[in-house]
């Protein structure tokens, strides 16, 4: 009738959480602020997350992803832009992705589940990050990323939208 | 006939989704402004996610098989229930949050559990008074991994009833209630008819047989009357359940007629199982019946009928009420009136009741034990102004008194009140 329990536990892995404070704490450390602040002010970011979540419940847990993100701007922020801190920025973020989709409130595998989520954002890196390293650096590039990025968005947010109030024939929030 | 069965609605993004969108707008805008490009590269992934969530929402929407039951005893109700999706993957990615209903109170948070292609789901609530009601079906939502995007699943699930009663009714089992007869003057017999002693004159039916109808009794009063003898009946009794609502609170008056509701069929049941012939009338702004019977159909009907109630959105007046259960019931039955209306007595449901010649026996739930502490005045303070309403409440129910019995019912899992009132000498005979 039914099927064995699923092998991996609710709760979320520690897992996810232990890679995602790791390369928190590595990007901390290759920013280069003084007093080790920047794998403090990362890991702090990270474990003010993790209890977010672990204590709030309902849509309020949804907010547990902020305090990280707080912590990976400030940290950004300061970062030097060299390919090293401009990967490990990225990681991070996925990291982040990768630590959200292991909710303890959710059935267990999450982060093997959004995978493919993952693998479209790590993708967005990668392309990014090949540019930075195959293009040479010119004044006004960071505008033009910038741009760039928010045209792409505006378009893909227009078109989602368009498919998805043609698929159900009302409007989505998309 | 039928037209399309109504499609759910599409996917949305949820609070994280706008969240992450509008911490990767900052990041890229302040990555601009401050010439950090490392910023851009955490922004990326961040604002790709949503996109990238919408781009996994499955179309069409998963096919879901949801059941769910409430079981317990007392103030304790275990809820389990079991969610099943096509295609085969689609289970781990289901949600549900089942709510309970007014009066209940979440004592075990919602527990999941994925056992193969079946998602099976646990919670545990507390219900603070005596109740029946209805627990909505939960929406089931698929959301992606991440808990960027979501959609609503037609899942086509059933509500969840839910019936505790005080345990006093079940003494109400053993009493047994006194009939007397619908026209004026009792009369006995020493002579035993077909089914018994002679009990009293009714007016007689189109169909009743020749053998049955009191020639000299009809002479006398230009109308066809018929024998009725004591078989098995012993007393009828009308329950009227007040559905207008008394307060703003809606909630609370939700929780006041769940109250209602379980003191009806609770009081109904036991009843019928003495063989008493109970009607139900329910008032919001008009008038439903459901006439006297006996049996086990009738504690169907019953049930159907009470469950059916909903709080009225526009109060009726009392006078129509009473003027409507004339028109299902005979003046002379003995009428259990369910109301919380605790304003002046004289607008209430009983003295109407009263002038339309029934016998009413008024049950009146308090709101007071329902009122939460609001933190607004100290223990001590806020133990005095309760005292100080009840008081209040009883001075303004001894005005009904002058009408009808009156049971003040404020301690919920007990209906001690009404079954010593019952059980005296006067209220046994009822009509």
């Amino acid at each position: 009738m039914s099927g064995p329990a699923d092998p991996a536990r609710f709760g979320g892995s520690g897992l996810t959480l232990a890679a995602f404070g790791a390369i928190v704490a590595v990007f901390g450390l290759v920013v280069g602020l003084p007093y080790l602040l920047g794998p403090v002010v990362g890991l702090a970011g990270v474990v003010a997350s993790w209890a977010w979540r672990r204590r709030r419940a309902g849509a309020g847990r949804e907010l547990g992803v902020l305090p990280a993100i707080v912590a990976l701007g400030v940290l950004a922020l300061a970062a030097p832009a060299v390919p090293a801190t401009e990967l490990l920025g990225g990681l991070s973020a996925l990291a982040l992705l990768l630590w959200a989709a292991d909710d303890p409130a959710r059935p267990a595998g999450g982060g093997r589940r959004a995978v493919g989520e993952i693998a479209t954002c790590g993708l967005a890196v990668a392309v990014a990050w090949t540019l930075v390293l195959t293009v040479p650096r010119r004044t006004g590039a960071i505008d033009l990323a910038g741009a760039l990025l928010a045209a792409l968005l505006l378009i893909v947010a227009w078109l989602l939208t368009r498919e998805a109030s043609r698929g159900t024939g009302a409007g989505a929030s998309a | 006939m039928s037209g399309p069965a109504p499609q759910p609605p599409g996917f949305r993004w949820t609070g994280r989704a706008y969240l992450l969108v509008g911490a990767g707008a900052l990041l890229v805008a302040s990555a601009v402004a401050l010439r950090a490009p490392v910023a851009l590269f955490i922004a990326l992934p961040i604002l790709v996610a949503p996109f990238a969530a919408s781009a996994f929402v499955p179309r069409p929407a998963p096919s879901v098989a949801f059941s769910w039951e409430a079981d317990g005893s007392g103030q304790d109700v275990r809820v389990a229930g079991t969610i099943r999706g096509r295609p085969a993957g689609t289970v781990a990615n289901l949600l549900t949050r089942p709510s309970p209903p007014a009066g209940a109170a979440v004592v075990e948070p919602l527990r999941l559990e994925l056992r193969g292609e079946e998602l099976r789901f646990s919670t545990r609530w507390r219900l603070r008074e005596p109740t029946m009601t209805f627990a909505e079906p939960p929406q089931v939502l698929w959301r992606d991994p991440l808990g960027l995007a979501e959609q609503p699943v037609d899942a086509s699930a059933a509500g969840l009833s839910l019936h505790r009663f005080p345990a006093e009714v079940r003494r109400l089992r053993t009493l047994r209630l006194d009939r007397t007869i619908a026209l004026p003057g009792e009369t006995r017999s020493r002579y035993l008819g077909r089914s018994g002693e002679f009990h009293g004159i009714r007016d007689a039916s189109p169909s009743e047989p020749w053998g049955r109808i009191n020639w000299r009794a009809s002479g006398r009063l230009g109308r066809l009357v018929a024998n009725e003898y004591q078989t098995e009946l012993t007393g009828d009794l009308v329950i009227l359940l007040d559905e207008r609502p008394g307060s703003e609170d809606r909630e609370l008056e939700e929780r006041v007629l769940g109250l209602g509701r379980a003191a009806a069929y609770g009081i109904a049941d036991a009843l019928l199982r003495s063989k008493v012939r109970v009607g139900y009338a329910s008032f919001g702004e008009f008038l439903e019946a459901v006439p006297l019977s006996t049996g086990r159909g009738h504690r169907v009907r019953l049930l159907d009928a009470i469950a059916r109630g909903r709080l009225a959105s526009v109060a009726g007046p009392a006078e129509r009420c009473a003027n409507s259960l004339r028109r299902f019931f005979r003046p002379g039955l003995t009428t259990l009136v369910l109301s919380a209306w605790d304003g002046d007595p004289a607008l209430g449901l009983v003295p109407y009741l009263r002038r339309q010649g029934f016998l009413p026996l008024l049950v009146s739930p308090s709101r007071l034990p329902m009122l939460e502490r609001d933190g607004a005045l100290p223990s001590e303070e806020e133990a005095l102004a309760r005292r100080l309403l009840r008081l209040d409440r009883r001075i303004t129910l001894a005005g009904t008194w002058r009408f009808a019995p009156v049971v003040d019912w404020d301690s919920y899992w007990s209906l001690e009140g009404l079954v010593a009132l019952l059980r005296g000498p006067t209220h046994r005979r009822v009509a």
